[in-house]
């Protein structure tokens, strides 16, 4: 996609002058001797600095050596000096999109865009550069015209699929993964999205099926299990959600979410022991878990270890100060010490919060002046 | 799918608070017979005329969903249970014969309609009941919330009753409210009964979305009608009683008015700090449920959260719709029990004899049903084995969806948790008898010997469907005894006084209450069932503070004792007609 030398040969305005320095600096280009072509443009360039042809082809054979940022530079004079040189937005986006600078390639991608609407490789940019700056609304149309022309490539249609989905547009996720899986009924990958968008429409029991495959298929695959146990455990269905918790435990002991969500079933299921072990590890893996805090705590609670309880829900509550849950069980906890001010200030602000709650709704729901009168 | 480690557990996206807890796994069967068997006889006791309240496949409003309460009193003083029955209307083509109704009981298992005779007809919504001497005259005098006016009923004594709202100084002149829980309760013992009312939800701020309007207008992605969520907040109110047939509102002066953001639902008066005084304690629906101390100054204190009974153990609000009081531990004190929507638990807070409560749900085995929207309820000794049992009646409150999911059926079966003894219920239904696993829509839920057998019957109340009378039919031999208070310094009907019984070795608290369940009445007459035990000392903490003891009430027979003058009469059951 990179080479478009052509367009030098129609559109450069040397100077009749340096007219053998021009057809040399082209001969290098097309020959394909970029560094010495690089010498002859910078040349030409230092005797015509107005000349956006000329800091074109600098950029292209800048680029052609795989100094593209040097090349996005010249692009861009170029741009400056005449935004209509053909080809020139695109090659910027382009040496922008090569090094993995999307949001600054979709500027001169959608200059490009504009100026030939029917080129596919600057849609399939396009869409790309959305998709790699995390725009996925705004890829799925471009990737979707890209995919259109090219139902066989894959990895296409998987970006595609990963945008529908990542966008929240499920029907075309549910499709585009539909797809992908008739012509590789073995992705582990296009299972696992499908279940993701099957549930981003409440269709849980069909995610499960689809992730049910995937760990039929991959049975080592990170993150099938753990993603099989958090729809089992979403459901309530503890049972079936804590063995694949612990397959995935067995797989990658390092992963702190199975080991939280392992840990808070053990406590509904009143096995503390095992409960404690497990949120213990998680929070050792990663720090920041609410959900095992707050397990912690109330385990903590019942052992009568208060400070260590206080500690916990002080971390639960940092990490959400908006939920009511941590401060009603650290107002209970300082009940329990004998804090009676702490204990009032935490039971003022777990009913200030359900009282904010319930008034926020009131006004979305009613939209009433809620003024209670006696 | 993005496993976010939220900890909320509150349902959004729609209108009634469910932690959507799944249900703890069952143990494994007790084995252990259970003694009580209940079979619906209304029908064959002539109660037939339905309950009226909302459309029968689809309700639009709130207002159509709640329903009402139901009681069981002894109106003309002839020592067996009479009916008091609520009923609701219809948006569209209400029924005309729609009307509250009293029921005489014919004493030989058989109620006649006297309503007109005792000009109690009435039609439109009606929620909650409330029965007590509030007038000292000797007579059960009858309070009714509506959607609208409530009304207070004053007992003549020859069979009819006056609507004395007027010049009580009841009558309300502001815009619509909607009454919910009310209780008669002598705060101030002054030996005056004071009427505590609850409102659910004031229509009158804001629109009233329609079914489907947002996202808590749905239940599993059905439109259905919306609230309480997102609708403004009713109040509570405290009448005070001032001796001579006139009430004023004390809301402001006494406390209760602070407490503002509730969808407060049925309400209970007892002593749960065990100080003498009686307490308040209200049932809220999606918002945290009030405790209100007393403070012995004619005022009182909301303490729901500080004392572990406005919210689950884990901080969460829960719909609280019914309320049982009872000593489930047999430690002497008054423990609590609450009714929520479904996929929650109902929860038991444990007293701990200082009006500080433990939820102690998950460790009695209460956890292990979550299926139903649970409303009436209340702890009696079913099988008079000596530990008080727990009765439930469930209900949905959206038909619309049992067509799209079947297993959300608009009629439930009802549910005992019976008293293991050890800390532990185990759920019955079809063990406790057909009337216990018939489905209804059930609402109401009192409680009462209707037959003086000597065993404790429920009535239940249907929406669009007639109320259902399961009478008990208790096997095993276990022994009881039924205790009928009269105050003399304390109010008349003793609301607000307690009772220990001791016997085995045992020692349980009952409290006379003018409300519980879900804004309904039960027979005032305390029963103690008793097991092998032959005899029984009391203990009686009478309203006003007064405590007595008498000795060796002998089982199976009903006392009833005067305040200051002990024991002044023994019946023996079973009573002849």
């Amino acid at each position: 996609m990179l080479t478009t030398a052509a367009i030098l040969l129609g559109t450069c305005r040397p100077m009749r002058a340096q007219d053998s320095d021009f057809r040399q600096a082209i001969e290098l280009t097309q020959s394909g001797r970029s560094h010495e072509a690089e010498i002859a443009w910078r040349k030409l360039a230092d005797l015509h600095p107005k000349n956006a042809s000329i800091h074109a082809a600098l950029g292209l054979v800048l680029a052609q050596q795989g100094q593209l940022e040097p090349a996005a530079a010249e692009y861009r004079r170029s741009i400056a000096l005449d935004p209509q040189l053909p080809d020139v937005s695109m090659n910027l986006g382009l040496a922008e999109f090569k090094q993995g600078k999307f949001a600054a390639a979709i500027v001169p991608l959608l200059a490009a865009h504009k100026q030939k609407p029917d080129d596919p490789r600057t849609g399939l940019l396009l869409g790309m550069s959305y998709y790699g700056s995390r725009a996925y609304a705004k890829a799925v149309p471009y990737l979707q015209t890209a995919a259109h022309s090219d139902p066989a490539n894959l990895k296409l249609h998987t970006v595609l699929a990963e945008s529908c989905l990542w966008s929240n547009q499920y029907d075309c996720a549910m499709a585009e993964y539909r797809s992908i899986l008739t012509t590789d009924p073995n992705s582990v990958q296009a299972h696992m999205l499908l279940a993701e968008a099957l549930d981003g429409t409440n269709r849980s029991p069909e995610a499960i099926k689809e992730l049910e495959e995937a760990a039929r298929i991959a049975p080592d695959e990170p993150n099938v299990h753990f993603e099989l146990g958090y729809l089992y455990f979403v459901a309530h269905d503890y049972d079936h959600a804590a063995p694949q918790f612990e397959i995935e435990l067995q797989h990658n002991p390092d992963n702190a979410q199975a080991a939280a969500y392992l840990g808070d079933i053990r406590l509904r299921t009143n096995d503390p022991t095992q409960a404690e072990a497990l949120l213990t590890h998680a929070l050792r893996l990663q720090n920041d878990i609410r959900m095992a805090y707050l397990d912690l705590g109330k385990i903590y609670m019942d052992q009568k270890k208060n400070t260590e309880a206080l500690n916990a829900l002080l971390k639960a509550a940092h990490l959400d100060p908006s939920e009511p849950d941590a401060h009603y069980r650290l107002a209970r906890l300082y009940t329990d010490m004998g804090d009676k001010a702490k204990a009032r200030q935490e039971f003022a602000r777990t009913k200030d919060l359900h009282a904010k709650a319930a008034e926020s709704l009131i006004q979305k729901i009613s939209g009433g002046e809620h003024t209670p009168t006696p | 799918m993005a496993a976010s480690m939220s900890a909320t557990t509150a349902a959004i996206g729609q209108g009634v608070a469910s932690r959507n807890v799944a249900p703890q796994p069952r143990g494994k069967p007790s084995g252990l017979p259970f003694h009580a068997h209940f079979t619906d006889i209304a029908a064959a006791a002539g109660l037939t005329q339905p309950i009226i309240y909302g459309g029968l496949d689809r309700k639009d409003y709130i207002v159509e969903t709640v329903g009402c309460g139901i009681a069981f009193f002894d109106f003309d003083n002839d020592g067996w249970l009479d009916i008091f029955m609520l009923c609701g209307t219809r948006m569209e083509h209400p029924p005309a014969d729609a009307t509250n109704r009293l029921y005489k009981n014919n004493r030989d298992g058989t109620f006649t309609d006297v309503t007109a005779k005792a000009g109690l007809v009435r039609s439109g919504w009606s929620s909650g009941v409330t029965i007590a001497d509030y007038n000292n005259d000797g007579f059960e005098d009858i309070f009714i919330t509506c959607y609208g006016q409530n009304v207070l009923y004053r007992n003549n004594g020859d069979g009819t009753f006056t609507d004395v709202t007027k010049p009580a100084g009841l009558l309300y002149t502001g815009p619509t409210r909607w009454g919910s829980g009310c209780t008669f309760v002598d705060y101030d013992r002054d030996g005056h009964l004071d009427l505590f009312v609850a409102n659910y939800v004031d229509l009158n701020h804001g629109k009233l979305p329609r079914p489907g309007e947002n996202p808590f207008c749905n239940f599993k992605g059905v439109p259905v009608n919306c609230g309480p969520r997102g609708l403004a907040m009713g109040n509570t109110i405290l009448y005070r009683n001032q001796g001579d047939g006139t009430f004023v509102d004390v809301s402001a002066k006494s406390g209760i008015a602070s407490a503002t953001r509730t969808y407060a639902m049925t309400t209970v008066a007892a002593d749960f700090d065990n100080d003498g005084w009686t307490d308040l304690y209200v049932a809220s629906d999606s918002t945290p449920s009030l405790f209100f101390r007393n403070r012995h100054d004619g005022t009182f204190a909301e303490e729901g959260a500080e004392r572990g009974a406005a919210l689950s153990e884990d901080g969460v609000e829960q719909a609280g719709m019914g309320i049982a009081v009872g000593d489930y531990d047999l430690d002497g004190n008054l423990d609590l029990f609450k009714t929520h929507f479904s996929d929650d638990t109902s929860i038991l807070y444990k007293n701990d004899g200082t009006g500080n409560f433990t939820d102690v749900t998950i460790k009695s085995g209460i956890a292990v049903e979550t299926r139903y929207i649970s409303w009436g309820t209340g702890f009696a000794d079913l099988d008079n084995d000596g530990w008080p049992d727990l009765a439930i009646v469930t209900g949905s409150v959206y038909p619309e969806v049992e067509r799209k999911f079947p297993q959300y059926p608009l009629k439930t079966p009802r549910i005992i948790f019976r008293n293991l003894g050890n800390g532990h219920f185990e759920e019955l239904i079809e063990e406790a008898g057909p009337g216990i696993a018939a489905p209804h829509c059930s609402r109401g839920l009192a409680f009462g010997d209707f037959d003086n057998d000597g065993d404790v019957d429920l009535l239940i109340a249907n929406l669009n469907e007639p109320p259902s009378l399961l009478r008990n039919d208790v096997k095993g031999g276990g022994n009881w005894i039924k205790i009928l208070l009269i105050g003399t310094i304390s109010n008349r009907s003793a609301i607000g006084s307690r009772i220990i019984a001791k016997y085995g070795g045992k020692r349980q608290a009952q409290a006379v209450m003018a409300q519980s369940s879900f804004y309904s009445v039960s027979d005032r007459r305390i029963h103690f069932g008793i097991g092998s035990s032959t005899q029984a000392d009391l203990e009686i903490h009478w309203t006003n503070g007064l405590i007595e003891h008498i000795k060796a009430i002998p089982a199976n027979h009903l006392v009833t004792i005067k305040e200051t003058q002990g024991i002044i009469r023994t019946e023996v059951f079973p009573a002849p007609s």
